[in-house]
């Protein structure tokens, strides 16, 4: 009985590796997932039809925050409170936003950036988000 | 030695007087040891807050802004600090470092996604990874339910 099992294994694991043989000789791409048969349908490793990633505005456009540009950093303010806008609302990744914590702080230490309010003269500046339309309900932080 | 940027803002002052004032911000600098690459006029421009000077204690609100891009060391930087705030014609010095830039990796799109399928919030429910702040907060909330609960009626119940 043992044998006979023995033996069943082996012509198994031999039939695989035939299998295997068969295939690597048939097809070899990279973005095909590996089928033990020929006839299986084929897998891709990735959506062809996927979108290309969103990225945030600072990301897209690749504008480096300084921290003498003090402009735009205001633009991130907001004109009633004078207080940076979350990240929910200014719809930046976790890299960006923080830079842009850190940036508006040294500007304002180094003298460049209103501490308690935005500057009145960069009131009518041309909005980029809606605080009213955030990304996401709350930043929950 | 790192690189340095130094705004000065001056008091309102006359062209010769501002001269004198820059030359002696630039000496002061250089007997440091620090090294001077350019200096940039940033003009005259209202300033963001209004500041005070020294010793005449008039309100500044329009003045010279002046950006030294300077080498020097960290010992230095205090010392160059210090001694150009006591100066009576400056009014504010600022001097900040440029920080080695991180190569910036988007992740809008893992934040956009609903929060059942971020990576963060999986990881939070697979390892129970919690600050030690928050598990207090968690642990309060708990015990306040669990205080709220009444441990015995103040009337008792109807027996039968
Ligand atoms: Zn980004």
């Amino acid at each position: 009985m043992l044998r006979s099992i023995v033996k069943g294994f082996l012509n198994s694991g031999r039939s695989v590796s035939r299998t295997a043989a068969n295939y690597s000789d048939t097809v070899a791409s990279g973005s095909v997932v590996e089928q033990s048969d020929v006839d299986e349908p084929v897998e891709l490793k990735s959506n062809p039809y996927d979108k290309p990633a969103r990225k945030c505005l600072l990301c897209r456009t690749g504008i480096d925050l300084d921290y003498k540009n003090a402009r735009l950093l205001q633009q991130f303010v907001s004109n009633f409170s004078g207080r940076v806008y979350d990240q929910h609302v200014t719809g930046l990744c976790d890299m960006q936003q923080k830079k842009l914590l850190q940036t508006i702080s040294t500007s304002r230490k180094a003298g460049y950036m209103p501490i308690l309010v935005k500057d009145p003269k960069y009131l009518k500046d041309p909005k980029l988000f809606d605080p009213l339309k955030p990304l996401r309900p709350h930043s929950f932080a | 030695m790192p690189f340095y940027e130094l705004t000065l803002i001056t008091r309102s002052l006359s062209k010769a007087d501002l001269v004198k004032a820059l030359v002696r911000a630039g000496n002061t600098l250089l007997n440091q040891g620090a090294v001077i690459e350019k200096v940039e006029s940033l003009g005259h421009r209202d300033l963001a807050y209004r500041r005070i000077a020294k010793q005449t204690n008039e309100k500044v609100y329009t003045s010279n802004m002046f950006l030294f891009w300077t080498h020097m060391s960290r010992e230095m930087r205090e010392s160059v600090d210090s001694i150009l705030r006591q100066d009576l014609d400056t009014v504010h010095v600022g001097i900040v470092t440029n920080e080695e830039k991180e190569p910036i990796e988007c992740n809008l799109e893992e934040l956009l996604k609903p929060p059942a399928e971020r990576q963060a919030v999986k990881e939070l429910r697979e390892k129970q990874k919690m600050g030690h702040f928050t598990r207090q907060i968690v642990f309060k909330r708990t015990e306040k339910e669990w205080r709220s609960i009444p441990k015995s009626y103040p009337i008792a119940p109807p027996r039968y």
